[in-house]
């Protein structure tokens, strides 16, 4: 188990969203507000830490025929609870994210850890996939809310500072409204993994630099 | 069964374990869930009454509601209080009416039998369209001081529909209708 290695596969290397592409429907769903992007984010890391560890337990026992029927009911249980508790105590999160937090049972990025990761590793490295792959998801929900937020509505923190309306950074009739429309998720999504990919080739051209200086 | 049996009928007993693995989990989910909602549903319920007893001072104001017996035929109808003597507060379903299959009201009617206030208390609708029935309190104003049967303009009524939305905004008229005609009933 190495916890620096996964941490890094999830926020850069193998980012769930911006490298694995998985589970960009809520992605471009709900990252119209900073306290949206956090509270999904967290309720994501949660339920897919639980279920990677209940699935890493449960992997010698779970036959491989229907190994797909019992993750979908090990996540379904988790996406249920987390949704309850939510409900209960979060109401106004509940409100927000709607239906969105149910469909987090079909989110690929729990179903698509448990099949390759969890199906055939520890407890331990599961829950550590777990946390961060959903931290991966969670900061590139956080960054798509805050460029979606800031352009699209003028604002900063909306649902969480200045009583829930967000901190003004200019006014709201020079935004560009379509930035928070399910158009705006699909750009500002692909402007960040455009940079992630840059980002990520960037390393390997410097090297190959370097090599031929050194030639 | 002896193994040797067990072994013969592998296939069988294969399927069999399969069953038993799948049921098994799923056991252990039913009573995890179980647990859960046992420890979560009272407070949900009491969200639920807090966010009603909200909607209700928003459309009618008063210091206590009292639970209406209407014995009208009309199913729309979930709910009804008298709010003091300043008149009723009527919980209408509109479902059947709305666009998405998800749109329940809240109505407030004075007691001269107008609408006092309009709040969407579940909505399905959709984001930025039908969704601005409960997003947008300007829309709603439209119906205060209404009376008798309310319509969209396209139907001849009054109020102005929200573009795109037609069909949310005739449910809503059809609810605020429902709830003065239940209002008159009640008396």
């Amino acid at each position: 188990m190495d916890f620096k290695r996964q941490l890094k596969e999830g926020l850069i290397t193998q980012n769930p969203v911006t490298v694995q592409l998985l589970g960009m429907c809520s992605t471009m769903a709900i990252t119209t507000s900073l306290f949206n992007g956090i509270g999904m984010g967290i309720s994501v890391l949660v339920i897919l830490t639980l279920s990677n560890i209940f699935i890493a337990a449960l992997r010698k026992v779970i036959p491989n025929k229907i190994r797909i029927a019992c993750f979908i009911v090990v996540i379904a249980t988790f996406v249920t609870v987390v949704d309850l508790i939510l409900k209960a105590y979060v109401q106004s999160l509940s409100e927000s994210l709607g239906v969105f937090i149910p469909l987090i049972v079909v989110n690929c990025i729990i179903l698509g850890r448990a099949e390759s990761f969890c199906y055939k590793n520890s407890v331990a490295a599961s829950a550590v996939d777990g946390v961060c792959q959903g931290l991966g998801y969670t900061v590139i929900l956080v960054i798509m809310c805050v460029v979606r937020e800031f352009l699209g509505n003028g604002t900063f923190g909306g649902g969480l500072l200045n009583g829930g309306n967000g901190i003004a950074l200019f006014p709201s009739e020079f935004a560009v409204a379509g930035l928070s429309r399910p158009v705006g998720g699909f750009l500002v999504l692909a402007c960040v993994i455009a940079a992630m990919q840059y980002f990520l080739n960037r390393p390997k051209k410097a090297e190959k630099k370097e090599e031929e200086v050194a030639k | 069964m002896s193994e040797a049996t067990v072994a013969k009928k592998g296939n069988n007993s294969g399927m069999l374990k399969l069953t038993l693995t799948l049921g098994a989990i799923c056991a252990v989910c039913a009573l995890l869930l179980g647990l859960v909602d046992m420890l979560t549903r009272d407070k949900i319920a009491e969200n639920a009454m807090a966010a009603k007893m909200g909607a209700m001072q928003l459309v009618l104001a008063s210091d206590e509601y009292s639970p209406a017996n209407y014995t009208g035929s009309d199913e729309t109808i979930l709910s009804a209080y008298k709010a003091g003597d300043k008149g009723y507060v009527i919980e209408v379903d509109c479902a059947a009416s709305s666009f998405s299959g998800t749109l329940s009201i809240m109505v407030g009617v004075n007691a001269d039998g107008t609408v006092s206030g309009v709040e969407v208390l579940d909505s399905g609708e959709t984001s930025g369209l039908g969704a601005k029935a409960k997003d947008d309190p300007e829309w709603r104003k439209q119906f205060v001081g209404k009376s008798g049967s309310v319509a969209v303009d396209k139907d001849g009524g009054e109020i102005a529909a929200i573009t795109g939305a037609t069909i949310t905004s005739r449910g809503v008229s059809m609810g605020v209708t429902s709830a003065l005609a239940a209002a008159a009933e009640l008396g």
